[in-house]
């Protein structure tokens, strides 16, 4: 039975104000899915609930049928990795500690990292391709490498989903671009990513399906070549898209462009 | 920052080496250090020793318990001092934070009040300590919130004023000739009445609270990393911070029952030992343990033989405490981010 992580009518947002509903979607291992939605739009939240962070409003999350409320904070944490946005963080752990403690799942509670754990880290570093980093503080790195610091803990975390928060914001053009590779191989090695962007490009560059989030709902759910269009993207952002396919030395490749009126 | 664990522990040990020594010769009646040498050998050897009977006493009954103290006091608010600010990531945390100190204090200085024993103010202090944070604790999970950091502070802050005003009126309504005295000597803080009995019935708290802060080094790692991701790393936030609360309640209540309020040092000490040794609890543990044992024996040798009375330690601390904190701040340029 392969991994899976599902949300059935999930109700979620805070006690004074509701954000999503009756949400519903899956993420099994193996695919990328990407969660398109504005800024400001209930992404985070969404996740957050997804993982079991904030409570639920309503609806169900099931992680390999298990409904998530059954399940140990360590439980979860051994079938699904989350990826936050990266922040400056307070203690100058080094970056290889940041990756070790993606292990903590499989560290019993009164016990510390094993020499196999550090190991695993290291390893995890290297794919992510920051392992010249391992001793650095991870305060003193970029914002970049920062959020490729909390992917090889989450890889370390060995877990076959991983949930990405936006993993590109504020990243340069390369960094971005070193991102969306790292996600596209993991995907290739058995792990299911589910990630939140508001760049409709990045669907179209790694996405196997990409879920439309509107005003607390999905509206479209499927692969980005049936599910980006003009249409869906006017309805979430509100300007003119052009989705045009291009001809690349690698093939044809489908990108949009803001059209209409940008006035000079 | 210096990143070698094994250089900075020597530092540590070292400097503690030379703090134990020098609170062992120096005072009003001067010890050489090759009596102390001689006594240490003979302890180990089992031979005789040949040191005079004063010398032996001074170091056995009246200098001995008093290090002793010392160290244990020291290392054991260092150490809830650097867990605090890992729990709370805030280097500016002390492990008076939820309140420990505050009730305390309510505890000893009832005590007196009520004209009590020593040894019935000092287990009111300990008693007063728990109960305090216990209280701050049940406060705290009356609030519902998503920040329950927070919630453990701000109920920790509002408890800890309702005890401050509790010692106030007790200061008031105290005898002013009897028993005044003896409430504001015990609030700044003293070793100078320190009975080896004092350490044996603290020593199990001591222990099972560092055991504690031991145990769970990995977790306070993974918790200064925030709640909601040490949550989605697999930590059960709740009852980690529950652990390292108990654990740094334990030793903290423990050290102010014997000591009275000290402060400074669990501000103070980590701040030096993470400078050391980096954020790593396990590593910090033990640095803190020690750099906090060699500072507040380095403060009480002073305080007994920098002037011709008695300097209260909570005075001596801060007097010591606020320029090195200082100096650390411009020298090591927010070396905590």
């Amino acid at each position: 039975m392969s991994a899976a992580l599902v949300a059935i009518g999930l109700d979620f947002g805070y006690p004074e104000h509701p954000v999503g509903h009756a949400v519903s979607l899956s993420l099994a291992a193996g695919e990328v899915v990407c969660l398109l939605g504005p800024n400001g739009g209930g992404k985070t939240t969404f996740f957050k609930t997804l993982l079991g962070l904030i409570p639920r409003r309503g609806g169900e999350v099931r992680i390999d049928e298990s409904d998530l409320t059954t399940l140990t904070r360590a439980e979860i944490a051994r079938r699904v990795a989350y990826v936050p946005q990266a922040n400056v963080g307070y203690f100058p752990f080094t970056v290889h500690e940041m990756a070790v403690m993606g292990r903590t799942a499989y560290i019993s509670p009164f016990s510390g990292p094993s020499v196999q754990d550090r190991r695993i880290a290291m390893e995890a570093l290297e794919r992510v391709g920051i392992a010249r980093l391992a001793d650095q503080p991870y305060t003193r790195i970029s914002g970049g490498e920062r959020q490729l610091a909390l992917i090889a803990r989450a890889l370390s975390q060995a877990a076959p989903l991983v949930v990405m928060d936006e993993p590109t914001a504020s990243l340069d053009f390369g960094n971005q671009s070193r991102v969306l590779a790292v996600v596209r191989e993991l995907a290739a090695h058995g792990t299911g990513v589910l990630f939140a962007t508001h760049d409709p490009d990045h669907a179209f560059a790694i996405a196997d399906r990409v879920a439309i989030f509107h005003d607390g709902r999905l509206i479209g759910d499927g692969p980005p070549h049936r599910t980006i269009t003009p249409e869906a993207l006017r309805t979430v952002y509100g300007i003119e898209v052009d989705v045009v396919d291009v001809a690349t030395p690698q093939g044809a490749r489908r990108v949009c462009l803001p059209g209409g009126r940008i006035a000079p | 920052m210096i990143r070698r664990p094994g250089v900075a522990a020597g530092i540590a040990l070292l400097t503690l080496l030379l703090a134990v020594v020098a609170a062992f010769t120096l005072g009003r009646y001067p010890v050489a250090p090759a009596d102390l040498l001689r006594l240490v050998w003979s302890a180990l050897t089992g031979g005789a020793h040949g040191v005079t009977p004063t010398v032996e006493t001074v170091i056995l009954s009246v200098r001995g318990p008093r290090v002793l103290a010392a160290l244990a006091v020291g290392g054991a608010l260092a150490a809830a001092g650097g867990a605090y600010q890992s729990l709370f990531r805030n280097p500016l945390v002390s492990p008076d934070l939820l309140g420990v100190s505050a009730g305390a204090a309510v505890g000893a200085v009832l005590g007196i009040f009520l004209s009590q024993p020593v040894a019935v103010i000092q287990l009111g202090a300990f008693a007063g300590g728990l109960l305090a944070v216990g209280l701050v604790y049940a406060v705290a999970r009356l609030v519902r919130s998503h920040d329950p950091l927070l919630v453990l502070v701000l109920a920790g802050v509002v408890i800890g004023s309702l005890l401050g005003a509790l010692i106030a009126l007790l200061k008031y309504l105290a005898d002013p000739y009897n028993q005044l005295p003896a409430i504001t000597f015990w609030l700044l803080g003293s070793l100078a009445s320190i009975a080896p009995v004092d350490l044996a019935s603290t020593l199990p708290a001591f222990a099972l609270g560092l055991a504690l802060l031991w145990l769970v080094r990995w977790r306070i790692n993974v918790l200064a990393q925030g709640d909601e991701e040490a949550r989605a790393l697999g930590v059960s936030t709740g009852r980690v911070r529950a652990v390292v609360v108990a654990g740094a309640t334990l030793i903290t209540a423990a050290a102010v029952s014997i000591s009275g309020i000290v402060g400074w040092i669990g501000l103070l000490v980590p701040h030096f030992a993470r400078f050391l040794v980096g954020p790593d609890f396990s590593r910090l543990l033990p640095v803190s343990v020690l750099l906090g044992a060699a500072f507040l024996l380095g403060v009480d040798t002073l305080a007994r033989t920098v002037a011709r009375v008695e300097i209260p330690l909570g005075v001596l601390t801060a007097f010591v405490g606020t320029p090195l904190f200082l100096w650390q701040l411009i020298v090591a340029r927010r070396s905590w981010l």
